[in-house]
């Protein structure tokens, strides 16, 4: 169904982990966005991730928690190898996020990455973007990319809970289409609903196009469905709970039609024509 | 130095199924090679027949560790030794492969068919997988929400169990549990371990065994240094 070769596109990762300085910590309604000092990384793609501790305080929390290192997809990257910083942004939901959340600038981070495969953007095709919560991330990674290339126009849609999460879109300067659970911004409901009107438009304008997607799993099995129902290629960067993000553990499997993949090493982007459903165990927390 | 008649560089190697090599090389390019992080490389285990493991979610965090059940996931005797043994046989340490048997008969069938591989300098034998339910099983049955627990919870009581099992035996030890750094695999060493191998720690710094062949050296160089008074 695509005309693309999902899987391979990576950029490898200094090997080991490094310490990482962050640089400054802004706040966008309930979200974090720590940017980050990356002096030994290459400069990732759109779509791949890190796995992240604290150099120091990691395993205060509750229950002696966090103990091993979080995956986070960066939002943005800027400089050049050598210099680079990172964006990641994140929500305290749990003990890593939490502490990740109290960082200052200043601090250090332990992080190891850029790991996974990032987005294969297929440039022949309109992309449409669809970011649901802080799956927000990766989406403004590609739009960045995408903005780096001549000629090549595309549609970013935002599914936030509320206003509040809406405003990290904002802050990015991610041109989108914005859809809120409570109403308090754009169209009241699911990023779905705005996602069939676009592609319904596409189909009818005769714009070939193909859909880019990070967000909870429901959020992703539902524009999975969508797309696969107008045969639309979709890309889908998924979560999974990973212990080393390298291929190590064999903990982040997600179920394919070619049986368990491993998100970190296979992933995290997946073509949505190998998954019978996103909706995977272990994701989403 | 020597372990069963294997030359080996240092003491640290990893524990089986906590280290994909090749899966290393594709994410850390050649330097995982060049700066290779063992001294010998222990493989995941592998069974006769392939194994599509256990069903998500397989990890859960603890304060000191964590617990997992992957159900020995493996591509099964044959296409291990068509895919994975040319590759492994061209990392740069010794391969020592893990295999398990659902029977005497299937182990014994899985040596005989490995046992002239020149590219296996050693066999490790898994009696003690806690995720599956075999014959030989020991623990947990995952469907019940259990699974192995790792990392620095358990390191006193495994330092015990090596320290009592050098006692009693006189085969070389491969002593494991939590082993974070270089103080940790010296201390397996002091109670007779003639191996430390690094698991769970390899998954929050993928250089662990670096680093902690380092430490150890540190160590070692400490004590040989003229003391203060």
């Amino acid at each position: 169904m695509s005309s693309v070769s999902v899987g391979e596109q990576r950029v490898q990762a200094p090997f080991g982990r490094r310490a990482a300085t962050v640089r400054s910590v802004e706040h966008h309604g309930p979200y974090t966005a720590l940017q980050v000092e990356d002096d030994g990384g290459p400069r990732p793609l759109a779509g791949q991730f890190y796995m992240l501790q604290t150099a120091a305080g990691w395993g205060g929390g509750e229950d002696g928690r966090p103990y091993l290192p979080r995956a986070l997809s960066f939002a943005r990257v800027g400089g050049e190898p050598g210099d680079l910083r990172l964006d990641f942004l994140l929500e305290a939901v749990g003990p890593g996020t939490s502490r990740l959340a109290e960082c200052v600038a200043g601090e250090d981070l332990m992080i190891a990455g850029p790991f996974g495969n990032g987005f294969t953007l297929d440039a022949t095709r309109w992309p449409v973007l669809v970011a649901g919560g802080i799956g927000l991330a990766p989406i403004v990674a590609l739009d960045d990319e995408i903005r780096e290339l001549d000629g090549v126009r595309s549609s970013a849609l935002v599914g936030m809970r509320d206003a509040a999460r809406l405003l990290a879109a904002d802050a990015y300067e991610l041109v989108h289409t914005a859809a809120t659970e409570d109403g308090s911004a754009g169209h009241h409901g699911f990023v779905t609903d705005p996602l069939a009107s676009e592609l319904d438009a596409g189909a009818q304008s005769g714009r070939e196009q193909s859909v880019y997607a990070c967000g909870p799993p429901a959020m992703l099995e539902a524009v999975r469905a969508l797309c696969a129902e107008r045969s639309v290629p979709v890309q889908l960067a998924m979560e999974s709970g990973m212990a080393c993000g390298f291929g190590a553990c064999y903990g982040c499997v997600v179920p394919t039609v070619d049986g368990y993949l491993r998100l970190c090493v296979d992933g995290p982007v997946l073509d949505g024509s190998r998954l019978e459903t996103a909706l995977v165990a272990g994701a989403g927390h | 130095m020597e372990f069963c008649g294997i030359e080996l560089a240092h003491p640290i190697v990893n524990g089986s199924g906590t280290y994909d090599a090749l899966a290393a090389r594709r994410v850390f390019g050649a330097a995982f090679e060049s700066e290779f992080p063992f001294a010998a490389y222990v493989s995941k285990t592998i069974t006769l027949a392939q194994r599509a493991g256990n069903p998500p979610p397989r990890l859960w965090e603890l304060g000191q560790g964590m617990i997992n059940s992957i159900g020995l996931p493996n591509k099964g005797l044959e296409r291990f030794v068509s895919e994975d043994l040319p590759a492994y046989a061209t990392l740069p340490a010794p391969l020592f492969v893990s295999v398990m048997g659902f029977s005497p008969e299937e182990l014994e069938a899985i040596l005989d068919t490995l046992a002239d591989r020149d590219e296996i300098a050693a066999f490790e034998l898994n009696f003690s997988c806690p995720n599956v339910k075999t014959g030989n099983i020991v623990g947990s049955v995952p469907a019940e929400g259990s699974g192995g627990i790792s990392g620095p919870a358990i390191r006193p009581v495994a330092l015990a169990h090596v320290a009592r099992s050098a006692e009693r035996v006189d085969i070389p030890l491969i002593g494991m549990g939590g082993v974070e750094c270089g103080r940790h695999a010296a201390d397996l060493l002091a109670v007779g371990a003639a191996l430390v191998a690094v698991g769970t720690e390899n998954f929050r710094d993928p250089a662990a065994g670096n680093r902690i062949v380092g430490e150890l050296r540190a160590l070692g160089d400490q004590a040989k240094a003229p003391q203060a008074v």
